[in-house]
């Protein structure tokens, strides 16, 4: 074949967009749009769940009270649900949408309106959580968690309208689900087959595989707290037959796949910026695939390790369980390691925050195996241990990968840079305030301070811990305002980035800086999962292109 | 119990130094230098009898680490036909009940005085563990162990505390308001400073 496959010069004189107005960004279903409507919503979430781990923070600094047991009591679960159900798990969402139809070589997704829904759904039910602190009787005091039977006689709206937002933001998730599998299983380019997909994206569909399995069941189970609450039903009330623990099996069969909907998405965005600052392709592709999907599988066999204290369940099953998927969790880090061997590593701020992944979360996933054995888990089941494993692994894990995401697509999404050494700043402040604030927490679960207590007596020992931790609260603090700094800047100064800034190896990187409406003009042949490394590469014998007749190898780009 | 702990900890310091070496070393050892020509490294891909190692061993390591946990966990949990004494906790909202059945007497905190539940020292008690309202749990941080206390269970486990001393407990399940205020003791004394006890409560001081 002779016909060349140069990319076609860019069209004379686009037509001039004019500037979306908020009719445009209220009725998108571009994915683009999305994408940003949800990453702006769910920061904003952040910062909220943010401002109130502050406050829990400066309660905890020392014995003695600052805020009244009610409101430390509201102030805890709306902090957890904010991070969990508005930040950490949508935010993923709201990067893929963004990104996945972008890196598979679709045009848009598969149900660009059904998309949209997604959207506004999940900002009603953020906003319908919130607004719960205006009831008469505030916002639940249950925990995020929101155990049955407490959360049956809490009194109030505040605990109903939790339910709602809850119910509210599951349907979004299960849609966007659907979407990205079926975006992905549809949409893509031609020459981009299922072994050539980013790891980003293989992650993607693992975690939409998940929330199909996971949310469901949440959802009906806090329809039956509703049900309790008030239709007279006694789901999980045991003075009528019914059973409590019920409550804890169906909530954790969601909630522990909840978690890897957590970290899977950030696995892949880091799996993606390794090799492009390493220059090398990743090491271990098809096990890193096979990983994903036994940590799908075994995600749904390890529920009850959330239960070994209630005496109610076969701890060895869950324990061992739980003991096995820390083997596919380590592969990746095996994957991670082996792709910067022999490599020429570059630390720009996205591969910082990727390094900062994985050092954390490296604690968090050892602290996890222990808490895997059940006698262990006894001592330290709801206490400081658990809160240090958790947010080593969503903080250290999905927090530091959310930034890697950011520093690396945000040129990609606006077409100018973040500033690299305000980047770094920001990563190393965040990296301190973060240790210091977590790892004391070991060391106060195992001197016994147990979870959810607003105050702690001054003669238990207790205290200059949670002094180290509020100090690194602050400190992370600081570090997000250095963050927002260098956002403002960058949108003030609009350092142009241009198409690729970091020579990268994904599709996204041969479109130009934001990309068109319809994301790609042109596309190059796919031969690999590098599209964008071997089109740019296409002299180097490294690109899957070389060699290739046609292919007018001295011209642009 | 303890050896469990040392176990897991000496695993992973293990298995920390070594990843977090790998991490640092290939960070630092590959870095980009400044006199870079720009040629790329070797690009390989995969290398399957690593993959197939670094997948073996940990599954491995887990197996151990797997079965010492069930010989523990039988260990912590097993009852033994014939407790020296019973104790029937219940936990409320928000304190805690010990009532000894076998001698009538029952001791119950109330927001102003924590309860103690005095035991003998080195002889095994049965805790016969409920829930009057919301789930609670009966957890003693020095003697490495909780248990849920779930309305409709009655959850039973043992108690061998083998030197005296009182001890600090506290609720470890979040039941609402007052959860950080259902502190509680175990006091561990001498049998026939437990005898005694026992007498001098259910003669008629109060408990």
């Amino acid at each position: 074949m002779s016909t060349t496959l140069e990319r076609p010069p860019a069209p004379a004189a686009p037509a001039p967009r004019r500037r979306a107005g908020l009719i445009d960004w209220i009725t998108t279903t571009d994915h683009k749009r999305i994408g940003i409507l949800y990453i702006a919503t769910t920061f904003t979430f952040f910062l909220a769940g943010g401002v109130i781990a502050m406050v829990m923070r400066t309660e905890l600094a020392a014995p003695g009270r600052i805020v009244s047991k009610q409101v430390y009591n509201e102030l805890f679960n709306i902090h957890g649900t904010t991070m969990v159900f508005l930040f950490i798990a949508p935010i993923g969402l709201g990067l893929a949408n963004y990104f996945l139809p972008l890196q598979v070589g679709a045009p848009d997704m598969a149900f660009p309106r059904l998309n949209a829904l997604s959207y506004w759904l999940f900002l009603a039910g953020g906003l319908t959580i919130y607004l719960s602190f205006l009831a008469p009787q505030g916002a639940p005091a249950t925990g995020w968690t929101f155990y049955s039977p407490l959360s049956t006689q809490t009194p109030g709206a505040g605990p109903d309208m939790w339910i709602m937002g809850i119910l509210l933001t599951s349907v979004s998730s299960i849609m966007t689900a659907v979407n990205l599998m079926a975006t992905t299983f549809l949409l893509r380019a031609p020459g981009m087959t299922m072994w050539r997909l980013s790891l980003f994206c293989w992650n993607m569909i693992v975690t939409s595989l998940m929330i199909l399995v996971a949310f469901p069941p949440l959802a009906a189970v806090l329809s039956m707290v509703f049900i309790d609450r008030h239709f007279g039903g006694h789901f999980f009330d045991a003075t009528h037959g019914g059973s409590v623990v019920l409550y804890q099996h169906l909530f954790w069969w969601f909630g522990h796949p909840e978690v890897y909907i957590m970290i899977l998405p950030y696995f892949g965005i880091v799996t993606d910026i390794i090799p492009v600052f390493s220059r090398k392709p990743v090491f271990g592709y098809a096990g890193f695939v096979f990983a994903s999907l036994a940590i799908a599988g075994l995600s749904m066999s390890v529920w009850a390790h959330h239960m070994f204290t209630t005496g109610a369940v076969l701890n060895p099953w869950f324990s061992a369980m739980s003991f096995l998927i820390a083997v596919p969790t380590g592969i990746k880090f095996f994957n991670w390691i082996g792709t910067m061997w022999g490599g020429k590593i570059s630390f720009s701020t996205p591969m910082l925050f990727s390094l900062g992944f994985m050092l954390n979360f490296l604690l968090g996933g050892i602290t996890g195996v222990m808490l895997a054995s059940a006698p262990i888990d006894f001592n330290a089941q709801d206490t400081y241990f658990v809160v240090a494993h958790m947010h080593y692994v969503l903080g250290g894990g999905s927090l530091f990968g959310i930034f890697a995401a950011v520093y690396y697509w945000w040129p990609k999404v606006t077409g100018f840079r973040l500033h690299e050494r305000i980047g770094k700043v920001f990563f190393w402040i965040l990296m301190a305030g973060f240790n210091l604030t977590f790892f004391p927490m070991f060391q106060l679960g195992l001197r016994g301070m147990q979870r959810r207590v607003a105050d702690y007596p001054a003669n238990v020992g207790w205290t200059f811990l949670n002094r180290l931790a509020t100090l690194g609260a602050y400190l992370m603090a600081v570090a997000v305002l250095v963050f927002l700094f260098d956002v403002v800047r960058s949108i003030r100064r609009r350092v142009s980035a241009g198409d690729d800034p970091w020579d990268g190896y994904t599709l996204e990187w041969v479109t130009s800086s934001p990309p068109p409406e319809h994301n790609f003009d042109w596309l190059p042949p796919i031969r690999s999962e590098r599209p964008a490394f071997d089109w740019h590469h296409r002299n180097d014998p490294a690109s899957a292109l070389y060699g290739r007749g046609g292919l007018e190898a001295s011209s642009s780009p | 119990m303890g050896n469990l702990y040392h176990l897991f900890f000496y695993v992973a310091i293990g298995v920390g130094v070594l990843v977090y070496g790998l991490i640092i070393w290939s960070a630092i050892r590959y870095r980009r230098r400044r006199t870079d020509t720009g040629e790329l490294p070797r690009q390989f891909r995969y290398q399957v009898p690593l993959e197939i190692t670094y997948t073996a061993i940990p599954v491995l390591i887990v197996v151990g680490l797997m079965v010492a946990t069930f010989r523990t966990e039988q260990r912590v949990n097993r009852l033994v036909p014939q407790p020296a004494v019973v104790v029937n906790v219940t936990g409320f909202q928000w304190q805690w009940r010990f009532d000894y059945p076998a001698s009538g007497v029952s001791v119950v905190g109330t927001p102003t005085k924590a309860s103690t539940m005095v035991v003998p020292v080195g002889q095994t008690v049965r805790i016969n563990l409920v829930a009057r309202d919301v789930i609670h749990s009966f957890y003693v941080p020095d003697f490495l162990f909780k248990r849920d206390a779930i309305p409709g269970i009655t959850n039973r486990f043992d108690l061998l505390v083998p030197t005296a001393g009182t001890f600090r407990g506290e609720c470890a399940e979040y039941c609402g308001l007052n959860h950080g205020d259902m502190d509680f003791s175990v006091k561990a004394v001498a049998p026939a400073q437990f005898q005694q006890w026992l007498a001098a409560q259910s003669s008629g001081a109060s408990g």
